[in-house]
């Protein structure tokens, strides 16, 4: 009888393990450490995670976590960023954010940055704001933006991750991501994130006081209509339409997407504001589209 | 086991069972091991549907009344009893079900077989084939041979090679037997090999090729004079095979097949027979296009098929009734994948599971129970229960499904219920008549559920499944007459199945095509109503002693219900055959007629086939030599060069042209 007692006491042992193994399983296992700094002022150290494994020009998922000297996870400071792009001509502008917010399931701060060109004619860095009480540390990261179109195995000018149209006056930017972080076979949820540069702002430029008060120079534009239609352009086939993005917040447009298999997916996109039309390449093949492989 | 029953070997099989004497292990295995060619079981005494000795088994098939054959290429064709294909025909080896691995059927069970490791090939209609399982058209089962087991004479075997002009083909075919008191042992192997083959007017059909190499063991060993165990093996290797009527070709197909088997003929009791089994197969199917000069997508789909199951069938017999009693149980994993190859520059490969990982697992009984009321009158009733439980069990799967609007979460479950009623009248030994009727089921292929944007080339359309699709049903009836006498033996059958549920692909607007070129996409969709009708009829006359001819006639006929036609519906067909028997001598004259087939599938797409003949002529010449017998054949088919199709192959590719054949075996 006694080896019973014994036999089960092991059992429940294994099950507490085991539970125990799963209710510490790394949040960031599938992502990219981009950074790991140390905050003297609050005495933090920050990490910044991708969801890429490079940062690209478009809309990136980044995250950060801060843990204290012990190593613990810290969720109790604000956290807030800003990228900037030091062009080599002299002058620099920001992107457009989604300030990070801190996500209680996982005591990640979660946002994304929309870079709207690669690191190439000039440098991008991310400043990090963090604040605990009284103390804050700003720190600036030099980050490298890549063009990921030049990754890509499909070489057309038009297919972009990040498409930016001049209409008049006003230079719009459009990008997409996925809620799921990475885009895979089946229907998904698919954000578009639409934005325009204030005319005759440059972005945000810095400033001796510092730039996080001044916002990016970069809004929202939130009354477009919007459709997408998934396109294979090597086997020249669509896919099944998904619900048409509809806005949601900050220019942030959600709809779904379909992918029936794996390969090269152009996303054709007519853009309207009104009936002025900014970007048309469902029925302008020559008019700019997004694109991705997987 | 009640056989096809339109030929006149059937009634005789039907009364022989219910009136069967008990026999011995021993006596069966002897009368297997005489059999050196495949037995059709119901096409009468004569090998008429043999053309040669070392002939194929789809060439031996196409020559039965009832089966017919979809062809894609001149390898693997497709069997077809009474116009119902695919998943409405069970088709097993030694009652084992085995599931090809293609997606697109260029795998029919039958292809992982060869003739010399076969002793019967059993086809049964409609109903009743329910005793392999749930079937609306009926079951096709090839039987091994059993080894011999007690002789005096320890080793026997036989030896053959065939030459074909047509095809510049090579087949070889050959068996060793070695019986040692309660063991026995038997090898057969095969291995074959032709070219492309050269049709009517003279032109190669370019991808036609094929190379084929088959083992079979089976070893028996004799517990007692009334049991035995036996394990058989069956290993298959086709390789290079060109489908000229398809996009692609394939590279590999190779098929394991293995069982275990005990046999019991208990000496006393009311049960007259055991049998359990447990069994396994597993298929890979290798198909590509590398070999074609010029696609717009090179792909590659590979296709794993993997079964295991078991059953239990029993015989009981109590003064005028009879008994049989089956319970199985099988389980069929599958998947088949799709990679592309963009030829443009940069592209990149591009993948989907056109049978994401699933597995389906059937059980089932079979219950039939016979009763000789009047030596004139005798009834079977027969039920077929089944419990199907199909699972994907990938995640790609369930996504890719999520992009044609279903959310897959749990298992595919259906119950199946057939039941059937046959009337046997015989009133007298001359004249035998029957009637039959059946309401069947069949639970749809894991292509009609769960295919994903499967080419049919045929129509040009891709297909996709339905995973909320009914089962197909139908309302059989059948009647059949036969008459014989010394000189004479006479069959007629006529046939109506009435659907319910029919499943066929129908095009949906809303979905793009996949395939570069295709014309849409088609769902697998429940037709509501939907017809067929049929006859078959033979005739086998002896002339004289040594003078017989052979008729066949076979012929389909099936609608929509909004009037459209059944695709893959026969015309009339018409085969006669004339055998002269002189001495060593046996000369035969054949002449096959297809009348033109003009009623067409439009949702098919199905085209309008010509009418044609065909003349064969064949000789044989029997030596024996110190007790061993041997053959030299030669013959030729299609004399005429009949530049000809039938209405069952697909692609608008024409069949053989002439073909001088040249062979010769040896029994030993």
């Amino acid at each position: 009888m006694k080896n019973i007692y014994i036999v089960f006491a092991i059992a429940f042992a294994f099950l507490f393990t085991a539970c125990s193994e799963e209710n510490t399983v790394d949040p960031m296992l599938n992502y990219t450490k981009v950074e790991t700094i140390t905050l003297p002022n609050t005495g933090l150290e920050a990490t910044v995670w991708s969801v890429e494994e490079t940062l690209f020009a478009g809309y990136n998922k980044m995250m950060v976590t801060l843990q204290d000297a012990e190593g613990n996870a810290v969720t109790t400071p604000s956290v807030k960023w800003m990228p900037m792009m030091a062009m080599d001509g002299g002058h620099s502008h920001s992107a457009p954010t989604d300030q990070p917010v801190l996500n209680a399931d996982n005591g990640v701060y979660e946002g994304g940055v929309t870079f709207v060109m690669p690191s190439m004619g000039g440098a991008w860095t991310l400043m990090l704001e963090v604040t605990e009480g009284e103390q804050m540390d700003m720190h600036t990261l030099p980050i490298t933006v890549m063009d990921k179109n030049s990754t890509f195995a499909i070489q057309q000018a038009n297919y972009q991750t990040i498409i930016r149209k001049q209409v008049g006056e006003t230079r719009y930017f459009f990008a997409y991501y996925f809620k799921e972080d990475m885009p895979r076979v089946g229907e998904q949820e698919i954000v578009i994130a639409a934005y325009k540069m204030m005319p005759m702002d440059h972005g945000s430029m810095r400033t001796a006081e510092g730039m996080m008060d001044h916002g990016t120079g970069f809004m929202p534009v939130t009354d477009l209509s919007i459709e997408l239609e998934a396109y294979m352009p090597s086997m020249g086939h669509g896919a099944p339409e998904g619900q048409q993005p509809m806005h949601k917040m900050h220019g942030h447009y959600e709809g779904t997407i379909n992918f029936n298999m794996t390969g090269d997916w152009q996303l054709k996109t007519r853009i309207k504001m009104g009936e002025e039309v900014l970007v048309n390449s469902m029925d302008v093949e020559e008019d700019l589209s997004f694109y991705l492989e997987f | 086991m009640r056989l096809k029953a339109v030929m006149l070997g059937v009634f005789l099989g039907l009364w022989g069972i219910s009136q069967a004497q008990r026999h011995t292990i021993h006596q069966d295995t002897i009368a297997t091991s005489v059999l050196q060619e495949v037995v059709v079981e119901g096409e009468g005494a004569q090998d008429f549907y043999i053309p040669e000795k070392q002939s194929s088994l789809e060439r031996i098939m196409d020559r039965t009344s009832s089966v017919n054959l979809i062809k894609r290429g001149n390898y693997a064709q497709e069997p077809v009893i009474q116009g119902l294909s695919a998943g409405q025909i069970n088709i097993t080896v030694d009652g084992m079900h085995v599931f090809g691995a293609c997606t697109d059927r260029m795998d029919p069970v039958s292809s992982y077989v060869e003739t010399n490791n076969l002793s019967a090939l059993q086809i049964e209609e409609g109903a009743n084939g329910n005793i392999h399982g749930s079937t609306i058209g009926g079951a096709l089962n090839m039987v091994s041979p059993a080894p011999v087991v007690k002789s005096e004479q320890p080793w026997s075997g036989g030896l053959g090679a065939t030459y074909h002009s047509v095809s510049n083909g090579q087949d070889y075919l050959g068996n060793l037997n070695y019986a040692a008191g309660k063991w026995g042992v038997r090898y057969s192997g095969g291995w074959r090999k032709h070219q492309n083959y050269l049709h009517g007017k003279g032109k190669q059909v370019d991808f036609s090729q094929y190379t084929k190499m088959n083992h079979s063991l089976n070893l028996r060993y004799l517990l007692n004079e009334s049991s035995a165990l036996r394990l058989s093996l069956i290993m298959d290797d086709a390789r290079d095979v060109g489908y000229p009527a398809l996009p692609m070709d394939v590279s590999s197909a190779k098929g394991n097949l293995y069982g275990l088997t005990y046999e019991w003929y208990p000496e006393q009791g009311s049960l007259h027979h055991l049998q359990a089994k447990i069994y396994g197969n597993n298929i890979t199917h290798i198909m590509d296009d590398s070999k074609r000069p010029d696609v717009p997508i090179r792909m590659d789909m590979p296709g794993w098929s993997d079964t295991y199951g078991g059953f239990v069938e029993t015989m009981w017999q109590w003064g005028r009734h009879q008994l049989m009693l089956k319970t199985d149980v099988y389980t069929n994993d599958v998947r088949a994948e799709m990679t592309m190859y963009p030829n443009q520059e940069g592209g990149i490969p591009m993948f989907m599971l056109t049978w994401a990982d699933t597995r389906r697992t059937v059980g089932g009984v079979y219950a039939r129970q016979s009763t000789q009321w009047t030596t004139q009158w005798k009834t079977n009733i027969s039920l077929r229960m089944d419990y199907a439980h199909t699972l994907m069990t990938s995640t790609f799967g369930k996504q890719q499904f999520q992009t044609l609007g279903y959310a897959i979460e749990g298992a595919d479950e259906r119950l199946l219920v057939s039941p059937q009623l046959e009337v046997h009248y015989q009133p007298s030994e001359q004249w035998k008549f029957s009637m039959q009727g059946a309401y069947t089921s069949r639970q749809p292929t894991i292509t009609e559920i769960y295919g994903f944007y499967l080419f049919n080339r045929f129509d040009g359309y891709d297909y996709v499944g339905s995973p909320d699709i009914k089962n197909e049903k139908a309302w059989q009836w059948s009647a059949k007459a036969s008459h014989e006498t010394e000189q004479l033996q006479l069959g007629v059958s006529t046939f109506a199945y009435l659907f319910r549920d029919y499943i066929m692909g129908v095009t949906d607007p809303s979905l793009n095509r996949m395939t570069v070129g295709a014309k849409g996409v088609k769902r697998y969709t429940n037709i509501p109503s939907a017809y067929m009708v049929g006859a078959n009829a033979n005739a086998h006359w002896w002339l004289t002693k040594d003078l017989s001819t052979k008729t066949t006639l076979q012929y389909t006929h099936g609608r929509l219900e909004d009037g459209d036609g059944l695709p893959m519906m026969l015309p009339l067909r018409w085969q006669q055959a004339l055998r002269y028997q002189y001495k060593q001598w046996q000369l035969q004259a054949e002449y096959e007629y297809a009348n033109q087939q003009n009623e067409i599938s439009e949702v098919f797409e199905e085209q309008a086939t010509e009418a044609y003949y065909l003349v064969n002529l064949r000789a044989e010449y029997e030596v024996e030599w110190q007790g061993k017998r041997g053959h030299i054949q030669v013959g030729v088919d299609n004399l005429l060069d009949a530049y000809y199709r039938t209405h069952l192959d697909w692609g608008g590719i024409y069949r053989p042209g002439r073909d001088i054949y040249v062979g010769m075996n040896i029994i030993f």
